[in-house]
């Protein structure tokens, strides 16, 4: 009986405290709320701009000669934006099932098309994706009081997916078409009102696809690569681009060359370069990097579309933008060595719907090869059993591998049956020296160096395969979304690097810089960290154990 | 023992703790596995007609226990998801309505296994004929501005009608003239630009495509820019009298096609009295001309009057002379009724002037003003009122100006004080 009101004494106790935490954070949550305010521009109810994800590309191709009148700059832009906001809405609408907007952008004529469209996705319980990549307008006729617009939408790219109430992909289709399209002017915003889907016309596309030999140049150039992926000490992942340092990239390229590599794997961040509208400063950012390289005589590998995991359909344009933006910025630039489309893009295949990932890399790749025709691409994948696909499409294959040393061998060998001989490179490994206090890891600065040593042992047995290490520093911090919430899992992200967080050089860099050195094992290190604990918990079990009847006599005492 | 005593579990507690950690290590990091699935297909080929009119009912036959099938339909509007249930299925309505080309394309377990596409052909133009009439009035400048007539012919199912569709557009022009044309659509569209002519007035617009008319359209052809015009004054009284009044009158703005200007030109009429002074009045033309009573001024001399529109199109000046009304008037005082007499004012042709003219006293040691009416040829002023001892006094009257010298008998002011 009494042990049961201690008892209940503690949860009551606990009780009130967990209820006042939630009232209080309830009651800041409102306040925050109501001192927010309203945003003035709401009173004027403007229909909401094109959202930032949803960038299809934009050309005007030249009018026709008798336009009625001629066009003014200003309003074709408003047009093109109605017009692909209205495509837009059309789609948010398919995907949803609900009607909702489609009245601000379609004219009263034109709306039950789509409301027939939207009825039919509710009752047979799918979603349908779609979004339009690109839309080239050619201008045929514009009146005389600005009020009604007629172009054709030349050669658009539609993809489609169709899935099940489950998320399920029960189709996908890309389809291309011509749209001849009248838009009015109504109540002041630019309204669909005719859609006339006819057979596609190709635009010629003024591309030259004379660059084999370009491109050769570079693949010779990749198969003496001797790389390393890289990420500032202090700011690896997503601090990087947005805390950029140019000084520290000097330091770090610098040191990078010291070391002996040649040749350096960076990230962009996908979200953070702005999705389909790249902010200009991260170009300069990434620019400087560019030059930084090239300074310090060292060629670039830049991985695009880090962090990126949306693979609907309403990203493609976005996606599309950024490839396009950066691709055709930096493909001349000397310090460029390829272009990795997706950093292991095959982890995706299991947190996402694999056949999305699948189309997004076939799409991106296309339009990779279409905006930069020079450089090699690749997707760098995690896993050398998943590196085969789409082997034909890419210039080289690039896989990454952190398993056991010995094992390398055997998953080269299977990998190269697989591709028909196209060049391998091994754009990511390493071994963590990460000794844990309290989890069972225990890998030792020697077994790293070790590690690295076997490995390329292996590349040089199996045709000199050129590799990029993971990674010049030892991470200050990482943060949880990285690596996962698990702590053995984070601090073992932190210990992969050739210098310490300290900024010594450690044994993996000795090996670097002196190949030919026998690494020394002392007999400290066998004794893993973890071990020590262990056998304290133990002892002080077994001494509880004993002592049983003086700790219960405390811890009643302790609750009188 | 132990047994009895169960708290000895507390202690396996922590070991039980330990062990979770490492099993959860152990064996729940994820496992990588890929694997690769072929489906098989069946064969199938659509057998349809390359093109259809709209509305019409199309149906897809599947062969007898086909597994169950999807269709995806690409039409002018979007998306179309249909579950094949039946061997026999009918594409809906709303998909044949809709005039363009249509894709096809039956999916089997994810697979397109048969494609095809079928242009579906607009009706015939159906009433009512959208038109759109943008601007709906221009100047009538001889060809110089011009509005446009556009026609959205559609069938019943508002899809846009087939290219080169004859639309045929008539105009009744101000004229009297008729213009008829037939302009085949272009791009969904039938247009016609009306360029303006030289007479005023409404074109009447009617437009018909197939057998289907639209709404009577009306453009308006207004007057252009006015040109230079005259000004003239009427019914003028030309002597200063600031009583009468006489017009000014506008001859009959035009523009440069004699089209009279619109009815409410604001007409801006500049005016220097003959006191010197500026001002501005206005005016608004009512069957181009333009009409202003303006009052005569009090001081003789010369009016100068000018008239513009929208400060440009200037008007000739126009000069008018104003003769003084009265030459001289007497002044009397009489000392037992402290009335100050002025008068008689006689007029320039013999008689008074008209009553309610006013006359200024300025009282000159003080500079005050006083005034009077006035009426039937005298002004009086009655100094008696004035508690105030007067010297020399200004009268002024019509640009006349006399002086006179009056010392009034200043009253003993001791008097009233020294009532018991």
């Amino acid at each position: 009986m009494i042990k049961d009101r201690k008892f209940f004494k503690v949860i009551f106790f606990l009780g009130i405290i967990l209820l006042l935490a939630v009232v209080t954070g309830g009651v800041g949550k409102v306040l925050v709320f109501l001192s927010k305010g309203g945003n003035r521009a709401d009173l004027l109810n403007i229909p909401p701009e094109l959202p930032s994800e949803y960038t299809p590309k934009v050309i005007w191709l030249n009018d026709d000669t008798d336009t009625g009148r001629p066009m003014e700059s200003s309003n074709r832009n408003i047009i093109a934006k109605d017009y692909v906001r209205a495509l837009y809405q059309r789609n948010l609408s398919l995907l949803t099932a609900k009607p909702d907007g489609i009245k601000e952008y379609y004219t009263l004529a034109a709306r039950p098309k789509i409301f027939a469209q939207i009825n039919l996705v509710a009752s047979s319980e799918t979603s349908i994706e779609r979004a339009e990549i690109n839309h080239n307008l050619k201008l045929h006729f514009y009146s005389a009081d600005g009020q009604l617009v007629s172009f054709t939408d030349r050669f658009v790219e539609s993809r489609e997916r169709v899935k099940n109430k489950e998320g399920r992909l029960l189709a996908s289709k890309v389809e291309y078409a011509d749209f001849n399209t009248l838009m009015q002017l109504d109540d002041g915003y630019w309204r669909i009102k005719h859609v006339v889907r006819m057979p596609p016309n190709t635009i010629p596309d003024t591309l030259i696809a004379d660059s084999t030999n370009r491109k050769a140049f570079f693949l010779e150039k990749l198969k003496s690569i001797k790389g390393i992926n890289y990420y500032p000490r202090d700011t690896p992942w997503k601090d990087f681009w947005i805390t950029y340092n140019s000084v520290t990239t000097q330091k770090d390229f610098k040191l990078i060359k010291k070391l002996g590599f040649n040749t350096i794997r960076i990230f962009v961040n996908f979200e953070q370069f702005g999705k389909g509208n790249v902010v200009p400063e991260m170009i300069q950012r990434l620019e400087n990097v560019l030059n930084t390289a090239t300074a310090n005589n060292l060629s670039l590998i830049v991985t695009l579309f880090d962090f990126n995991s949306n693979y609907s359909l309403l990203n493609f344009p976005a996606t599309d933008r950024q490839l396009e933006t950066l691709l055709t910025t930096f493909k001349n630039h000397p310090a460029l060595l390829a272009w990795d489309l997706k950093n292991e893009a095959d982890l995706d295949f299991f947190y996402q719907n694999r056949e999305e990932v699948k189309e997004w890399l076939k799409f991106i790749i296309k339009k990779a090869k279409k905006y930069d025709s020079i450089h090699p691409i690749t997707v760098g994948w995690a896993y050398p059993e998943n590196a085969d696909y789409l082997a034909d499409e890419f210039d080289f294959v690039s896989f990454h591998y952190y398993k056991e040393a010995t094992k390398l061998g055997e998953a080269i060998d299977s990998l190269r049956k697989k591709v028909n001989n196209k060049p391998l490179v091994l754009s990511e490994f390493g071994l963590s020296s990460y000794r844990s206090k309290v989890f069972p890891y225990n890998q030792t600065e020697t077994q790293q160096a070790e590690y690295f040593r076997d490995i390329q042992e292996v590349l040089k047995q199996k045709g000199n395969i050129p590799s990029i290490y993971w990674t010049l520093y030892d991470f200050t911090s990482v943060s949880s979304d990285i690596a996962g919430w698990r702590p053995w899992q984070r601090n073992n992200q932190k210990y992969f690097g050739i210098i310490g967080a300290d900024g010594s050089l450690k044994k993996i860099g000795n090996i670097i810089i002196h190949p030919e050195q026998i690494i020394k094992k002392s007999f400290i290190e066998s004794f893993p960290h973890y071990s020590f604990l262990y056998i304290i918990i133990f002892l002080f079990l077994v001494a509880a154990f004993i002592k049983r009847n003086f700790i219960f006599s405390l811890f009643n005492k302790i609750l009188k | 023992m132990y047994l009895k005593n169960k708290k000895y579990l507390w202690g396996l507690f922590p070991i039980f703790l330990v062990g979770i950690v490492i099993a959860y290590f152990l064996f729940f990091q994820r496992k990588v596995i890929i694997s690769t699935s072929s489906d098989s297909q069946f064969f199938f080929q659509f057998n349809l007609p390359n093109s259809l009119y709209a509305g019409s009912k199309l149906s897809i036959k599947l062969p007898q226990h086909t597994p169950n099938c999807q269709l995806l339909l690409n039409s002018s509007w979007g998306t179309w998801w249909l579950d094949l249930s039946k061997n026999e299925f009918y594409i809906p309505d709303s998909v044949m309505m809709q005039s363009g080309l249509l894709d096809i394309s039956l999916f089997y377990n994810k697979n397109i296994i048969a494609e095809t596409q079928i242009f579906i052909k607009p009706l015939q133009a159906f009433e009512p004929l959208e038109t759109f009439l943008g601007s709906k009035s221009i100047i009538a400048d001889g060809g110089e501005h011009w509005s446009m007539i556009t026609a959205i012919p559609t069938d019943k199912f508002i899809n846009p009608v087939y290219e080169n569709t004859p639309v045929h557009f008539s105009f009744k022009r101000p004229n009297g003239n008729s213009e008829a044309y037939d302009i085949p659509t272009k791009h969904l569209v039938s247009f016609k630009k009306i360029y303006s002519q030289q007479k005023v007035g409404k074109t009447i617009i009617s437009m018909k495509a197939a057998n289907a008319a639209g709404k009577e359209k009306e453009l308006l052809e207004i007057p252009g820019y006015p040109r230079p015009f005259n000004i003239e004054n009427d019914e003028l009284y030309p002597y200063a009298d600031a009583r009468q009044y006489f017009k000014l009158k506008t001859g009959i703005i035009k523009d440069k096609f004699e089209n009279v200007v619109s009815n409410g030109t604001l007409v801006s009429i500049n005016i220097k009295d003959t006191d010197g002074s500026y001002r501005q009045l206005t005016s608004y033309t009512i069957g181009g001309i333009a009409r202003l009573m303006i009052q005569n001024p009090n001081i003789a001399g010369t009016m100068q009057i000018s008239a513009n529109i929208y400060g440009d199109v200037e008007s000739n000046q126009l000069n008018i002379q104003f003769q003084e009304t009265i030459k001289d008037f007497k002044i009397s005082y009489n000392k037992q009724t402290e009335v100050l007499k002025i008068g008689p004012f006689i007029g320039a042709m013999g008689q008074y002037i008209a009553d309610g003219a006013e006359v200024e006293v300025v009282l000159n040691p003080r500079q005050e003003n006083l005034k009077a009416l006035v009426i039937e040829g005298y002004a009086k002023f009655n100094l008696k009122q004035e508690q105030h001892p007067i010297g020399e006094m200004t009268i002024r009257f019509a640009g006349i100006e006399k002086r006179i010298n009056i010392q009034l008998e200043v009253k003993d002011k001791n008097k009233n004080d020294k009532r018991p």
